[in-house]
């Protein structure tokens, strides 16, 4: 697995295409941070810093951009042809998704802990300007970022999955797009007791933001549920990989 | 295998030891289409073997199911004696050229061949050395994406040639190399034949192939049509005669009366089944001028499309 990982990780660095993608997460988290603070009539005097819904935004961004790392590491090979060579160096598909989810996995926990780092950040210059005091818990703070990597890299797996399952990129990203900014709300307004298992309502579990007032599990159930659906995605993917004619 | 140069042709003598690669009633259908069907075929080490057929023949197909690419639905593929999914150190057993866009085109070359050759564990030293091999040197820190169709070849052949492989399986590798390049592709294919390796290398383009191969396979619609060296492949074909005359129509008219079939070619005449003494004679008692005689030799084009009905569909 060794190899695998090295040259998974050196296709990761040799394009810009994972700045690119952790570029949009910091810009996208400073935007909605600073939206979601100056929009909000909400008295924040005395708040937690890790406890505002400068995060609900976060959790989204991460969640869309960890997805599309994901869906790009399978269908970017399929896109330009490297995936011939791929799986005539390492004809052991299950070795190639392996090294992918774990690469990838780790670049999009990256993405969470920038997203929860601009986050802070740009609330933090948002409250000096304004005049407002909050108390800054860095162990909270530490804590939201240590969640918000898991679920980065959970993301990330449901992406190569989906990206492995699909084949097709357009298709791939379009849907998994869709499907975390709009489809699980759409799921939520009707069925709401559904809601909180799918993947997203794991995610506002695990970083204990509930929006708008929606049941979430316990942080640990939905660290636990996430974690199982990215597993579900990547075994999906992996057995059609395995079937899949390279034609 | 080390150096560009070669010092000409070094057909082997004999071909010892088992088959490099071995084909067994290879089928698969894609749909209701059959694209390659129950195929058998070896290839030995220290010959090129050329792999011939008309676009669609189900050459690229077999090539792919070689590589693990494909799943066949009957029949076997084996490279070194073991299916290519098996093999431990798959790049030190087999080189691959499938497809001439192969990489990601905003990775440089060097860095997209330095990602294949940490796949197989690899150094990047190796990597220099490839790049070297196939004159890629200079270009190898541009973006892939920008290189002309040679450069795109070449650095799929230094892809291939990165683990040092003992069996080289090429998909249409001239394709796109000017007539240097092509040339440098022959004389390495022979080096390397030369030294005991294998090379199985499709092409459409006989005339190319009939230089480059010891041996043919040719396929048409997914099956076997001959496979044998390539003299003996042409040895099969008639030899026929072209005649011309600068009174073309008493010619043939001529040729028609004394019972030939002349088949029109340029300003001349093809006969098949027949001798120079024989068509001369005719000329002389019709009276008509004779500008040209000559016997052709039935090149491996001729056969080929002899065997696969002129590649027509």
């Amino acid at each position: 697995m060794r190899h695998e990982i090295r040259s998974e990780f050196r296709k990761l660095r040799t394009t810009r295409t994972v700045w690119g993608l952790l570029g949009a997460v910091a810009a996208l988290t400073g935007l909605g941070a600073w939206g979601v603070l100056a929009g909000s009539d909400a008295e924040f005097a005395g708040a937690s810093l890790d406890g505002l819904p400068v995060f609900l935004v976060a959790t989204t961004v991460v969640a869309a951009l960890a997805v599309v790392a994901g869906v790009r590491a399978y269908t970017d090979e399929v896109r330009y042809g490297s995936i011939v060579p791929t799986l005539v160096s390492t004809p052991d598909r299950r070795r190639v998704v392996a090294a992918k989810v774990l690469v990838i996995g780790a670049a999009a926990a990256i993405f969470g802990l920038v997203a929860v780092g601009v986050g802070a950040g740009v609330s933090l210059v948002w409250f000096a300007v304004h005049g407002v005091e909050v108390t800054v818990g860095a162990a909270a703070l530490a804590a939201l970022g240590a969640k918000m990597m898991l679920l980065g890299a959970a993301w990330s797996a449901i992406g190569v999955g989906v990206g492995l399952v699909v084949g097709h990129q357009v298709a791939a990203l379009v849907g998994s797009l869709l499907y975390v900014l709009v489809i699980e709300d759409l799921i939520g307004a009707f069925a709401g007791g559904v809601a909180k298992y799918l993947p997203g309502g794991a995610a506002d579990a695990v970083v204990g933001l509930a929006p708008g007032g929606m049941t979430v599990l316990a942080p640990v159930a939905g660290a636990m549920l996430i974690a199982a659906w990215g597993a579900v995605s990547v075994v999906a993917g992996d057995r059609r990989l395995q079937r899949r004619d390279i034609a | 295998m080390t150096t560009m140069t070669t010092t000409g042709p070094d057909r082997p003598v004999d071909a010892t030891g088992s088959p490099a690669i071995v084909v067994r009633g290879l089928t698969k259908r894609f749909g209701a289409v059959t694209a390659v069907d129950d195929l058998s075929f070896e290839v030995r080490p220290g010959w090129v073997t050329g792999f011939l057929g008309p676009n669609g023949a189900g050459k690229s197909t077999t090539l792919r199911m070689l590589l693990g690419l494909v799943t066949p639905d009957a029949g076997s593929a084996a490279v070194l004696g073991l299916p290519y999914r098996s093999l431990a150190a798959p790049a030190e057993a087999v080189g691959a050229l499938l497809e001439v866009q192969s990489f990601n085109p905003l990775r440089s070359g060097r860095n997209h061949l330095r990602v294949l050759a940490a796949a197989s564990g690899l150094s990047d030293a190796r990597v220099d050395e490839v790049l070297t091999q196939v004159g890629l040197t200079e270009a190898a820190s541009r973006k892939a994406g920008g290189y002309s169709l040679g450069m795109r070849q070449r650095l799929g052949l230094a892809s291939a040639l990165l683990g040092d492989p003992r069996v080289l399986i090429l998909d249409e590798p001239a394709n796109g190399l000017d007539p240097q390049g092509i040339r440098w592709l022959r004389e390495f294919l022979r080096e390397f034949a030369g030294l005991g390796g294998a090379v199985l290398v499709s092409s459409h383009l006989l005339s190319e192939m009939a230089q480059m191969a010891d041996e043919v396979i040719v396929i048409d619609r997914g099956r076997l049509i001959r496979q044998g060296a390539v003299a003996e492949v042409t040895a099969g074909g008639r030899s026929r005669l072209r005649v011309a005359s600068p009174d073309r129509r008493a010619l043939e008219r001529a040729l028609i009366d004394a019972g030939f079939d002349p088949r029109s070619d340029g300003e001349g005449f093809l006969l098949s089944a027949a001798t120079a003494d024989r068509v001369g004679r005719v000329a002389m008692q019709a009276g008509v001028p004779i500008s040209e005689l000559a016997k052709q030799e039935d090149t491996l084009e001729d056969a080929f499309f002899e065997m696969t009905d002129g590649g027509e569909r």
